[in-house]
């Protein structure tokens, strides 16, 4: 089968989930030819760079009647194919023209199946996969279903109508995603998202806590309204009787908000924002810390959410979405209601006081969930299944 | 004297117009520096020098400008070329041309800076031509920004304590500038005006609240303004009382961080966002509604809360920086600690509880602290003092 994947940009090779789903489908026999922005030295399969617009007008008009003779060359029925079902959606002469310069290079690949790999990528692209009689799949990723769809009122329902099967990083995105238009009947599949447990692997189970130790306080997230890190300080405002070290690994926009809530705080000597650090360095953190946090707004999932348990960190998040299906409260880490600092600050000071049999079960339970039902090695199955022929024969 | 009060926009934001308006008279000339549109003054003491919009506009602007300051001020154009650096250091020479060369052709005796950003770009003026510089301290240019920013607060420690004359538009802002090296002795507190013969027009008579209760709050979307946590405050409140609606007046689009909130929260039929055209459409609306609401986390000192207590609109404000200097607690409106949704809840609770007699009781006293602080003539005299102390140094 001939699957074309559409990205935002290409991919580095630190994108450990990605690889591993080509990786998976390659091995099953499938050919994979990606569609993304931007040129690297991705050479793991086929990487087709997707049409710019460009901000000169007669440069762009130069490059569209270029993509449309040539399109049109290639494969005429296909073109006139996508223009009529672009019209029967309604949309608009000219809308019409620029989505066929939009998709020109994967409405010309003899595809099998197009999948989506980000929910805002399908958009203006919905009528692709019908043209060239391909099936057309499209994962659901947190910030395009939570936040996107509130901007763009009803931005998926051509969308919601052609695609064939729809896969969700978690449960709760499916739900929201339902809240948005997707129809019930469009098959679907939940596959969680996965991390290399050999790479984020526990070394030594922690010493207790006591009053004489720093507590090692970590998260890893932009620095973003999305992420909470605000509430997060602010609780960490609230632990003046706790000896902590609080570290944000992560860049952002938000860089001058959250200065301002710890100066407000007088948290200077405790937080710190140490900037971006690359995927490959990430560990050094995770093995310094004693708590991890992520007390985000929205969270479609959290991959370091899984690094952190996998390297048996206790972990404390918030209840936003997929969070509560990555963190088993009680259980492999503790979940907290978001938006209530005060809550949160309770919830380490209890952590703190926790005898370290019950902290180290907790470490322990963490370490064998994310290993049993997170790790890469899992995926395979689930990523089989999702691109197997039975779709083609059910249909 | 001649006076130019540098916004680096024109029109300037609401305050700094008041200001404009209020202190040009026979004795203090205005001259206004910056880009924008002309504004119609009705007031032959203020005088407007724009610099044009497009790069061929202003490119053609520097060069008129460069061959009227040859002309007529030929020593100025000899001490700018000597000490090129003023116009080459930051971004692109020509718009940094089109900003000097005016102020030069135009030399005020002092030069008002209204942000303090804009600082270290202007006090070659002090330093190569003897103008007297006068620093507004106001806004997240002093609040945040230079915490977050080490090179704007190195700046700020060589500069401050060599600036003429500070303006602080609260106390609290002022101890903020002092931590750059501002002098307090130097330094003079004016509060805001406001213009009351307008506001009079729109005071609240009936001290009878609506039903649903009213709430309103009046600023951009921007995380400062801290609605998140009025927002929350609100959505525990429905939760106690569903009869409330809360309006939010803004001037911009509503911020993500904002509309995903009130989705997550379901507040979509309880909260309302507006964009009104006018100042007057803003006080109709402080005028039907029963309460303010500022939830920001930084502040100076906010002229909508000003504005509210002089039409008659109880408030409740978190105590962010200068507001506690003008709200009593529980006399004249309330304070909540700044990012304490659960105190600002407690309170909105009881301001809607407020029976009609201590509604009237806060509202007067209110309106009375404003009348006595904040009038037109007053804050006038004030600034015409503190000018004439700039020229004294």
């Amino acid at each position: 089968m001939k699957i074309g994947l559409v990205l935002i940009k290409t991919p580095s090779f630190s994108e450990e989930f990605l690889i591993s789903k080509i990786n998976i489908l390659q091995q099953e026999g499938h050919e994979v030819i990606l569609f993304a922005h931007g040129n690297n030295s991705f050479n793991m399969c086929e990487v087709v760079e997707m049409p710019k617009v460009s901000n000169f007008f007669f440069l762009q008009i130069i490059k569209m009647t270029f993509a449309y003779l040539t399109i049109t060359i290639q494969c005429p029925i296909i073109v006139i194919n996508f223009l009529r079902f672009e019209k029967l959606d309604g949309r608009s002469f000219r809308q019409r023209w620029e989505n066929l310069y939009l998709g020109s290079k994967i409405l010309s690949k003899n595809l099998d199946w197009l999948h989506f790999c980000f929910t805002t990528a399908a958009l203006r692209k919905e009528n692709i996969a019908k043209s060239i009689g391909a099936k057309m799949g499209v994962s659901l990723r947190g910030y395009d279903i939570t936040i996107f769809p509130l901007k763009n009122q009803n931005c998926y329902s051509s969308l919601w109508q052609r695609v064939d099967k729809v896969h969700s990083i978690s449960h709760s995105l499916l739900k929201k995603a339902k809240k948005h238009g997707l129809n019930s009947s469009t098959m679907q599949e939940v596959i969680f998202p996965a991390i290399n447990t050999q790479r984020f692997k526990n070394i030594k189970l922690k010493d207790s806590f006591n009053s004489k130790k720093t507590i090692e306080i970590l998260t890893v997230a932009r620095l973003h309204w999305i992420k909470g890190l605000e509430y997060t300080i602010e609780a960490a405002g609230k632990l003046k009787s706790v000896n902590f070290n609080y570290t944000v690994v992560g860049s952002g926009v938000e860089y001058e908000r959250l200065m301002l809530v710890i100066n407000e705080l007088n948290l200077k000597n405790k937080v710190k924002l140490v900037g971006y650090v690359p995927h490959e360095d990430i560990v050094p953190f995770y093995e310094k810390a004693d708590l991890y946090i992520q007390y985000s707004l929205e969270e479609g999932f959290c991959n370091a959410v899984l690094e952190a348990q996998s390297m048996g960190i206790l972990t404390v998040v918030s209840d936003a979405s997929g969070l509560n299906e990555n963190v088993v409260d009680g259980k492999t880490g503790w979940v907290v209601p978001k938006r209530k600092p005060a809550l949160l600050a309770r919830k380490i000071k209890q952590i703190i006081s926790m005898k370290n049999d019950k902290l180290n079960l907790i470490r322990l339970n963490a370490i064998e969930r994310v290993k049993n039902k997170f790790d890469l090695s899992i995926q395979k199955k689930h990523f089989n299944s999702f691109f197997n022929e039975n779709l083609f024969q059910d249909k | 004297m001649i006076v130019a009060i540098y916004s680096g926009m024109i029109p300037a934001p609401n305050f700094i117009e008041n200001l404009i308006k209020l202190t040009g008279d026979e004795k203090i000339n205005i001259y206004l520096f910056g880009s924008g549109s002309s504004v119609n003054y009705e007031n032959s003491n203020i005088k407007i020098f724009c610099t044009p919009h497009g790069r061929l506009n202003i490119i053609c602007f520097v060069f008129f400008q460069l061959f009227r300051l040859f002309v007529t001020h030929p020593k100025k154009l000899y001490k700018l070329v000597k000490n090129y650096k003023v116009f080459s250091k930051s971004g692109s020479i020509i718009i940094s041309l089109s900003k000097i060369l005016p102020v030069l052709n135009h030399t005020p005796d002092i030069f008002h800076i209204q942000w303090a950003k804009s600082l270290p770009f202007w006090f070659f003026l002090k330093e190569i031509y003897g103008v007297k510089i006068a620093l507004s301290l106001r806004g997240s240019h002093i609040n945040y920004s230079a915490f977050a920013n080490d090179s704007l607060a190195r700046n700020y420690n060589i500069l401050f304590p060599k600036v003429d004359r500070m303006h602080a538009v609260s106390k609290k802002i002022s101890q903020k500038a002092e931590k750059f090296g501002a002098n307090t002795n130097k330094t003079d507190i004016i509060y805001s005006s406001l213009d009351l013969s307008l506001l009079k027009t729109y005071k609240k008579n009936n001290h009878k609240t609506h039903r649903p209760f009213r709430f309103l709050s009046v600023g951009r979307f921007h995380w400062v303004k801290g609605y998140q946590y009025s927002i929350s405050a609100f959505a525990n409140l429905k939760k106690i009382n569903n009869d409330i609606h809360y309006l939010i007046i803004t001037k911009n689009h509503i911020s993500e961080e904002i509309l995903y909130q009130i989705d997550d929260l379901s507040l979509e039929n309880n909260v309302e966002i507006v964009h009104p055209d006018s100042q007057e459409e803003i006080y109709k609306i402080m005028n039907e509604s029963d309460c303010f609401i500022l939830p920001s986390v930084q502040e100076g000192i906010s002229n909508v809360v000003l504005e509210s207590m002089a039409v008659g609109l109880p408030v409740v404000s978190s105590d962010c920086g200068g507001m506690k200097e003008i709200i009593n607690n529980g006399v004249n409106g309330f304070y909540f600690p700044a990012r304490n949704s659960i105190a600002l809840e407690k309170l909105l609770l009881r301001v809607m509880n407020l029976g009609v007699k201590e509604r009237e009781k806060i509202i007067l006293e209110a309106k009375k602290y404003i009348n006595k602080n904040f009038h037109p003539n007053l804050i006038r005299s004030q600034f015409h003092d503190f000018y004439k102390k700039t020229m004294e140094i």
